[in-house]
């Protein structure tokens, strides 16, 4: 488990991250997401002992990131995958970083095979695509076979094929009880993967909840509607008690009234409609209501 | 409950994972001895060290060969005087005047490309002890580089005295000063060494250690040698770290330090920047 608590960094006058308080739980995928420049990173960095708080505190598994011993063996990242050095072969680059916890050394082979870098395991690094210095960050990570997992925009290079296999990976992770924190700015990406989310904007920790929740919480099911007179079709739904605001393609965006209603109404008064559609909610318009604070839509309806 | 990607759902926390197997009790010994494995896997894994350390090698082998060789060629040219002030193993050494600076880019270079490359992240988040870390790679360049060092001065020693023959004055290993010339300049070379990989972890970059370097061992000497020859000339001469040296395995050293002062003063140039590197190293971000 992450805790952190009060957890803040200044650069100079700059405030990174400010004051988050936060749990990252086992048994479940959580999702990191913030715009760029938000402190995602320099969260990831506290966490790893990498940077040192200014004040407040973050710990793994209780304790503080420097205090621990063979960290490997507890928690594996996945920070900048171009973070190696090229003259290296990935054998050796994985190698070293095993002998410093003193993890035998048949796991490097374990987890280039894992991530299926095995055919390449003693070409230099500095050949690798970015897609396969992802897979090296990742078997790195996977190395001491820790319970905590720490993926910052794991999916950055990767082919469709190599998406997928991160993702079925960091779900297998959780489902064994691990605990696995993935940073990403691609929405649809972590509604795919994540159970559970950290939104942080501007330093701050702007949501801790469940994915669904999150995508549930304030959100309004909208109607969107195109007919050929939409000014006086916008009139009678008003009156029926629709809140109705008109985008300037034409289309009608209809709070309050129901798809079936809107369609028997439309029937009932002979409009001719285009196009009736239930519009849900989606992760991404839950985080714009969150990081922007107001709904997108605000064009009034001309009379 | 989550759904994987084909829609199936994945229980949540299937198996609370045991925890972490313990170690074998831990020691600073054992702690040690794993960043020391560490450390020599990822020094014996770059091609650029050995090529710096070839290129060290060759330079000072080439440099001994070509000096002696020319004094041979020329010795019946050359005026009584400069015959009775020739010393061969003070000539046959002369290439210690660069050398430092290939040992010295050698210890930078072992931390500033991690910086570099960003790979120092990737070992302080596997050994968050950070002042272990700069200690194994000090301890490894102290013992590589001496080895090197020796093998380096040695080699041009012998190749050097080889060449000179006849009425040339040379030098065997067994004369008097001889080996201690050689164990005193691979002494120096070692300590540049050390030095270049503490100024490393201070600059974190390769170009600003080089230059550092390059101004301590070359630009630094030429500047103070300007000074009016007083008393602050006399007393700062001796202590630049090429004069340092320079009393290490020259036999003429003049007002410099005699040799054992001055490894201990060269010492004490390692040891203050290392102590200044480690502290660095455990406030600072990165």
């Amino acid at each position: 488990m992450i805790e952190a608590r009060g957890l803040t960094k200044r650069y100079g006058r700059q405030t990174a991250v400010s004051g988050l308080d936060f749990r990252v739980e086992p048994g479940r995928v959580t999702g990191f997401l913030g715009p760029n420049g938000a402190g995602k990173s320099t969260t990831m960095r506290m966490i790893l002992g990498l940077d040192l708080p200014s004040s407040g505190s973050v710990t793994v598994n209780g304790r503080r990131y420097r205090g621990m011993v063979w960290p490997l063996h507890e928690i594996g990242a996945l920070l900048d995958a171009r973070a190696v050095h090229p003259g290296r072969s990935a054998y050796n680059h994985l190698h070293s970083l095993a002998a410093a916890n003193g993890i035998p050394r048949d796991r490097v082979d374990v987890v280039l095979e894992q991530v299926g870098l095995a055919a390449v395991a003693r070409k230099r690094v500095g050949g690798f695509s970015l897609g396969m210095s992802q897979r090296l960050g990742i078997a790195g990570a996977l190395l001491g076979d820790p319970g905590i997992l720490l993926f910052d925009e794991p999916v950055n290079g990767l082919d469709p094929d190599g998406i997928l296999w991160i993702r079925t990976l960091m779900r297998s992770l959780a489902a064994e009880g691990r605990t696995v924190l993935v940073s990403s700015h691609l929405m649809s990406e972590t509604a795919l993967t994540a159970d559970h989310l950290l939104v942080i904007g501007e330093g701050r920790l702007l949501a801790d909840m469940p994915l669904d929740e999150l995508i549930a919480r304030d959100a309004t099911d909208r109607v969107e509607v195109r007919a050929v007179d939409h000014h006086r079709l916008a009139g009678e739904l008003r009156t029926l008690g629709g809140e109705v605001t008109l985008r300037p393609d034409g289309t009608l965006l209809v709070v309050g009234v129901e798809s079936a209603a809107i369609g028997e109404l439309a029937a009932a008064r002979g409009h001719v409609l285009h196009q009736l559609r239930d519009v849900t909610s989606s992760l991404e318009e839950a985080y714009f209501r969150l990081t922007e604070g107001s709904v997108v839509y605000r064009a009034p309806v001309p009379a | 409950m989550p759904t994987d990607t084909s829609g199936t759902p994945v229980p949540a926390a299937r198996a609370r994972r045991p925890p972490v197997p313990r170690h074998a009790p831990v020691t600073p010994l054992s702690r040690g001895r794993a960043v020391l494995a560490s450390e020599w896997i990822k020094l014996r894994s770059l091609r650029s060290l050995r090529a710096t350390a070839l290129s060290g090698f060759a330079f000072s082998v080439g440099l001994a060969f070509l000096v002696c060789s020319g004094f041979q060629a020329r010795w019946h040219t050359l005026g009584a005087q400069a015959q009775a002030h020739f010393r061969p193993v003070d000539t046959g050494l002369g290439f210690l005047q660069i050398t430092p600076l290939f040992f010295g880019a050698l210890g930078a270079l072992v931390v500033t490309t991690e910086y570099g490359t960003g790979q120092i992240r990737g070992t302080f988040v596997a050994t968050p002890q950070r002042p272990l870390v700069l200690a194994a790679k000090a301890l490894l360049v102290g013992l590589l580089g001496f080895g090197l060092a020796l093998v380096t001065v040695s080699a041009a020693f012998l190749l050097g005295q080889s060449r000179l023959s006849g009425a040339t004055p040379h030098a065997s290993p067994a004369d008097s000063g001889a080996a201690g010339a050689v164990l005193g300049g691979a002494l120096y070379l070692t300590l540049t060494g050390l030095l270049g990989l503490f100024l490393g972890a201070l600059a974190r970059s390769t170009a600003v250690a080089i230059s550092a370097l390059l101004c301590l061992f070359t630009i630094l000497p030429v500047l103070v040698n300007n000074l009016p020859k007083g008393f602050v000339w006399r007393h700062t001469v001796p202590y630049l770290p090429s004069n340092l040296g320079f009393s290490l395995w020259h036999s003429h050293v003049g007002f410099l330090l005699r040799p054992v002062s001055a490894g201990c003063v060269l010492a004490l140039y390692v040891v203050v920047t290392a102590a200044a590197g480690m502290a660095l190293l455990r406030t600072r971000d990165g």
